[in-house]
C-alpha cells in the first residue's frame, strides 16, 4: 500500500517537473506576445507621428496632409494586425505543450501529459509516459523551445525611434516655414480695384484690420457678397481642395509651431471710384445703395483731390485734411455687429498681383502720383506736401468689419498661401518696401526746396 | 491446447518482440519491409488486412512465414467463382455415433484457424465473400442456427489481384470496411530480385523460426494486442483523427449532415463518391497506437495518425468514374487530405 502511495508521489513529482517546464515555455511565449503588442503599438504611433512632423517641415501643405494621413492609416493597420497576431500568439498550457512537442520533436508526449494531468483516472501507461517525457527533459527545456526573451518587434520600435530622432533633428535644423524675405508690412494701402477676394479664405481671427471711407467700405461689402456667392457656386472638388489646404496649413502650423503673422492693417482706397471701372464690383450690382453710387460717381476717374471733395472721407486724404476726416471708417476683425455682408464673410481679401497693383506700387515708389507716399494712388499736389505727422490710422469715427485681410492667396498650384506675391519679390538696393512712408514733420527751412523739386 | 500464463508485456518488450517477428519473416521475404510492418501492425491492432499485389510477389509465402513465426495455425483458401459459403465456414454432416445413431455434426471450414489467407478474394461470388464478414467482424461463424466461436487471435489476410479483372466480383464497400489496412505489394527492385534468386534457388532454403512457443503464442499475441489498447491518446489527437476522416467525405455527400470545420480538398469533392466511415477513425487510432509502441512511446501523436492514414483510409474512399478516368487512386487522395487537415492544425 505504501509502495503504491510512494509511486504515486513520485509520479506527481515527475508530473510537476514536466508541467513546470511547460508552464515556463508558456510564460515565455505569452511574454513575447505582450512585447509584440506593446512594441508594435508604440512603434506605430511614434513612427506615424515622426513621419507627420518630418513631412510638415519638408513638404507642401497638401503633400504633408496626404503623407500624414497615409502614415496614420498605415500605423493603424499595423497596430491592429500586430495586436491580432499577439492575441493569437498567446498560449495556454495545452498549446504550449503542443508547441514544445513540435519544436522538440516529442511526438505528442507533452500534449498527452498536459491533457491528462488534471484527470483523476490516469491511463495505465501513465508512469511510463511521465518517465519517458522526463528522459527528454533537456529536449524541451524552455530555453531551447523559445530562445528569444525579447520580441523581434523591438526592431520596429528601434526603427520608429530612429525616425523620431530624425524628425526631432529636423525641427532643430529646418525653420518652421520656408524663409520669407521680410515680414509683411503692418500697414498696407491698397486700391479697391487691386483686391482679389479669395473665397477660400479661412475667415480666421488674425486681428487684421481694413479701413476705408464709407463708399469704399460699401463697395468692399458688395465685393465680399459677390465672392461669397461665387464661393457657394464653386464645384465641390475645388471646395474640398480648398478645405484640405486650409486644414493642412493649420495642422502644419500647429506641428511646426510657426508664428502667426502679426495682424495687418489694410487701408482701402477706391482709386477708380467710377462704376465703369472694370474691377469695380459694384458697377453692375443691382440693388446697390444709390447714395454709394452717387458718391462713387462724384469721384474723378484720375484720382480725386482731397480738396475737391472734403466731405468724401477718403482714407487717402492729404495730411492737411486727414485730421478732418471723422467719417474715415475702419474695419477690424471681430466686430461682428457691424452691418453689411463683410462682417460675416470670412473671406480673404488679398492684393491682386495683377498689373494694376504693380502699377500702383510703382507709382507709390516714384511719388509721381502721390503726396509723399502717405496715401497711395489718390493723387496730390504741392499744396498738400506738408502736414502733420501721421497718427495711427484708427479713428474714433471709423467702423470695423470682420474679414480676413491676411495678404494671402492660395494659388491653384496649392502653393504657400501665407505670403502675398508682392512680398515674395526680393528688393534690390535701389528699391524700397512697397509701403507708404510715414509722414513726418518737415522742418520749415526745407519746405521751399522740397516744393521746388516737387514742382519740377 | 491450454494457454500458458505469461508475464505482462512492457512497452520495450513490445517493440523487441515485434522486431523479432519481423526479422523472422524477412528470412524468407525479401524487401517489402513496409508491407510486413503494416501486416504485423494490423495483427497487433486486432484487424484484418487486404493485400493487393500482382501474382508472384510473395503473398502466400508471407502468410506462411507469418504463421510459422508466430507459431499459430494458418489456412489458405483459394477463392474461385464456384466456391460456396459452406466451403469456407464449414457444414453440417451426418455422422454415425458410437451407439450407431446418425446425427448431424458440424465440420469446421478453413476459417477455423488463427491466420487465414483468402487468396484472390475478388474471384468468389459476393455471397461467398460475405460469408467471411461474420468471421472477420465477430470472430464467430453461424451454421444452421448455431454459432461457432473462433479462437483468438484471428487474423484474415485477403489478397486482390489487380490484373485479370474479368470474371471477378469487386468487394462490396461493407466488406472493404472490415479490413483495417490495405497493403500493396509491388514488384521487387533489382537488388531485391537478386537476393530473392540467391535465397530461393540455392541448396539451403531459408527457414523461419517460431518466435513464441506453441503453448504461449496465442496468449503472447493477445497480450501484445492488449498493450496496444493501453496506449494513451490525447483528446487533441483523437480530434485530429476524426477531422482526417471527415475530410475524406465529399462536401456534396448527402450522408454528411454538418460541414463546419471540415477541411475538404477540392480533389475529394471531385473524385470521391463516399468517404471513410467511423471505422476509418478507429483504424487510424489503433494503427497510431501500434506505431507509438514500436517507437517505445506510451502515447500516440499526430505524426502517428498521419503515417497510418494512407494504409487506413485509401481503401475506404469510394472513388467515382472521374477518378478512374483521371488515374487518381485512393492513396493520392489521402495524401492530399492529410495535407489539408495538417493545415488546420493549431
Amino acid at each position: 500500500m505504501s509502495e503504491v502511495a510512494g509511486n504515486q508521489g513520485r509520479n506527481e513529482e515527475k508530473l510537476g517537473v514536466v508541467l513546470g517546464q511547460i508552464d515556463t515555455i508558456r510564460a515565455r511565449i505569452n511574454r513575447l506576445a505582450l512585447q509584440q503588442a506593446v512594441f508594435v503599438t508604440i512603434a506605430g504611433v511614434v513612427g506615424a507621428a515622426a513621419i507627420a512632423v518630418a513631412s510638415a517641415y519638408l513638404l507642401t501643405p497638401l503633400a504633408f496632409l496626404i503623407t500624414a494621413a497615409i502614415a496614420g492609416l498605415t500605423a493603424l493597420i499595423v497596430i491592429v494586425v500586430a495586436l491580432r497576431s499577439a492575441w493569437r500568439m498567446r498560449t495556454n498550457r495545452a498549446r504550449a505543450a503542443s508547441i514544445a512537442d513540435e519544436r522538440a520533436h516529442m511526438d505528442g508526449r507533452l500534449t498527452t501529459i498536459a491533457a491528462f494531468a488534471t484527470t483523476p483516472n490516469r491511463p495505465k501507461l501513465w508512469p511510463y509516459l511521465l518517465e519517458d517525457a522526463l528522459m527528454h527533459r533537456e529536449d524541451f527545456a524552455p530555453a531551447r523551445i523559445e530562445k528569444r526573451r525579447l520580441s523581434r518587434s523591438i526592431f520596429a520600435l528601434m526603427s520608429a525611434a530612429a525616425l523620431a530622432l530624425f524628425a526631432v533633428g529636423l525641427t532643430r535644423v529646418v525653420p518652421p516655414h520656408p524663409p520669407t524675405i521680410a515680414a509683411p508690412p503692418k500697414t498696407v494701402t491698397l486700391d479697391l480695384r487691386d483686391l482679389t477676394i479669395d473665397p477660400s479664405g479661412t475667415g480666421g481671427s488674425d486681428g487684421s484690420q481694413v479701413t476705408g471711407d464709407q463708399n469704399t467700405m460699401r463697395k468692399l461689402g458688395a465685393m465680399l457678397a459677390r465672392a461669397r456667392a461665387a464661393a457657394q457656386g464653386k464645384d465641390p472638388i475645388s471646395q474640398m481642395k480648398d478645405a484640405a489646404n486650409r486644414l493642412a496649413n493649420r495642422l502644419r502650423d500647429k506641428i511646426t509651431g510657426a508664428p502667426k503673422p502679426p495682424p495687418e492693417h489694410l487701408k482701402l482706397a477706391d482709386k477708380g471710384g467710377d462704376s465703369n471701372s472694370a474691377k469695380d464690383p459694384d458697377s453692375d450690382q443691382p440693388g446697390q445703395d444709390p447714395s454709394a453710387k452717387n458718391q462713387s460717381g462724384d469721384d474723378s476717374p484720375d484720382g480725386s483731390k482731397p480738396g475737391d471733395s472734403p466731405d468724401s472721407n477718403h482714407s487717402t486724404q492729404m495730411p492737411g485734411s486727414s485730421s478732418d476726416a471723422p467719417a474715415n471708417q475702419q474695419a477690424s476683425a471681430g466686430a461682428a455687429a457691424q452691418p453689411g455682408p463683410a462682417d460675416q464673410s470670412g473671406k480673404d481679401i488679398t492684393p491682386s498681383p495683377g498689373p494694376d497693383s504693380q502699377e500702383s506700387a510703382n507709382e507709390d515708389r516714384n511719388g509721381d502720383n502721390d503726396s509723399g507716399g502717405a496715401s497711395h494712388g489718390t493723387g496730390s499736389d504741392a499744396s498738400g506736401l506738408f502736414g502733420k505727422a501721421d497718427k495711427p490710422a484708427t479713428g474714433d469715427g471709423s467702423f470695423q468689419i470682420a474679414i480676413e485681410a491676411h495678404p494671402a492667396s492660395i494659388g491653384d498650384d496649392g502653393g504657400d498661401g501665407d505670403r502675398a506675391p508682392k512680398v515674395d519679390a526680393a528688393l534690390n538696393p535701389d528699391q524700397y518696401a512697397d509701403e507708404p512712408l510715414s509722414r513726418t514733420a518737415v522742418p520749415p527751412a526745407d519746405r521751399d526746396a522740397i516744393e521746388r523739386i516737387f514742382d519740377q | 491446447m491450454s494457454a500458458t500464463p505469461v508475464e505482462p508485456l512492457t512497452v520495450g518488450d513490445f517493440a523487441r518482440t515485434f522486431r523479432r517477428i519481423q526479422g523472422e519473416i524477412h528470412k524468407v521475404i525479401v524487401g517489402h519491409e513496409g508491407a510486413v510492418e503494416s501486416l504485423l501492425s494490423a495483427l497487433m491492432a486486432g484487424g484484418h488486412v487486404l493485400i493487393e499485389g500482382v501474382p508472384g510477389t510473395g503473398k502466400t509465402t508471407l502468410v506462411k512465414a507469418l504463421g510459422t513465426a508466430l507459431h499459430l495455425s494458418f489456412n489458405r483458401i483459394q477463392f474461385t467463382v464456384d466456391l460456396m459459403p459452406a466451403d469456407i465456414t464449414g457444414t453440417r454432416i451426418i455422422v454415425t455415433g458410437d451407439d450407431g445413431r446418425r446425427e448431424f455434426s458440424f465440420l469446421p471450414g478453413p476459417v477455423f484457424c488463427h491466420i487465414l489467407l483468402a487468396d484472390e478474394i475478388n474471384r468468389a461470388t459476393p455471397k461467398t465473400q460475405s460469408a467471411l464478414l461474420e468471421a472477420m467482424a465477430e470472430m464467430q461463424v453461424t451454421v444452421a442456427g448455431t454459432s461457432h466461436v473462433l479462437r483468438p487471435p484471428y487474423f484474415v489476410m485477403a489478397t486482390l489481384n489487380p490484373i485479370e479483372m474479368e470474371g471477378t466480383y469487386p468487394l462490396p464497400e461493407a466488406q472493404l470496411d472490415r479490413f483495417i489496412f490495405k497493403v500493396k505489394l509491388d514488384y521487387p527492385d533489382e537488388a531485391e530480385m537478386v537476393r530473392i534468386i540467391s535465397s530461393t534457388t540455392g541448396a539451403v532454403e531459408s527457414m523461419v523460426d517460431p518466435v513464441f512457443g506453441a503453448n504461449e503464442a496465442a496468449e503472447r499475441i493477445e497480450g501484445m494486442k492488449r498493450l496496444v489498447r493501453e496506449v494513451v491518446v490525447a483528446p487533441d489527437v483523437e480530434r485530429y483523427a476524426a477531422r482526417m476522416v471527415r475530410a475524406t467525405q465529399p462536401a456534396n455527400s448527402r450522408f454528411v449532415s454538418e460541414r463546419r470545420d471540415v477541411a475538404v480538398d477540392e480533389a475529394v469533392n471531385r473524385y470521391v463518391s463516399f468517404g471513410s466511415s467511423p471505422r476509418g477513425a478507429q483504424a487510424l487510432i489503433l494503427g497510431a497506437k501500434v506505431r507509438a509502441l514500436l517507437d517505445a512511446r506510451a502515447n500516440a501523436g499526430r505524426e502517428d495518425i498521419e503515417a497510418v492514414a494512407p494504409l487506413a483510409l485509401s481503401h475506404r474512399m469510394m472513388l467515382n468514374y472521374a477518378a478512374h478516368s483521371d488515374g487518381i487512386d485512393g492513396s493520392q487522395l489521402v495524401e492530399r487530405v492529410v495535407k489539408s487537415v495538417r493545415g488546420l492544425r493549431g
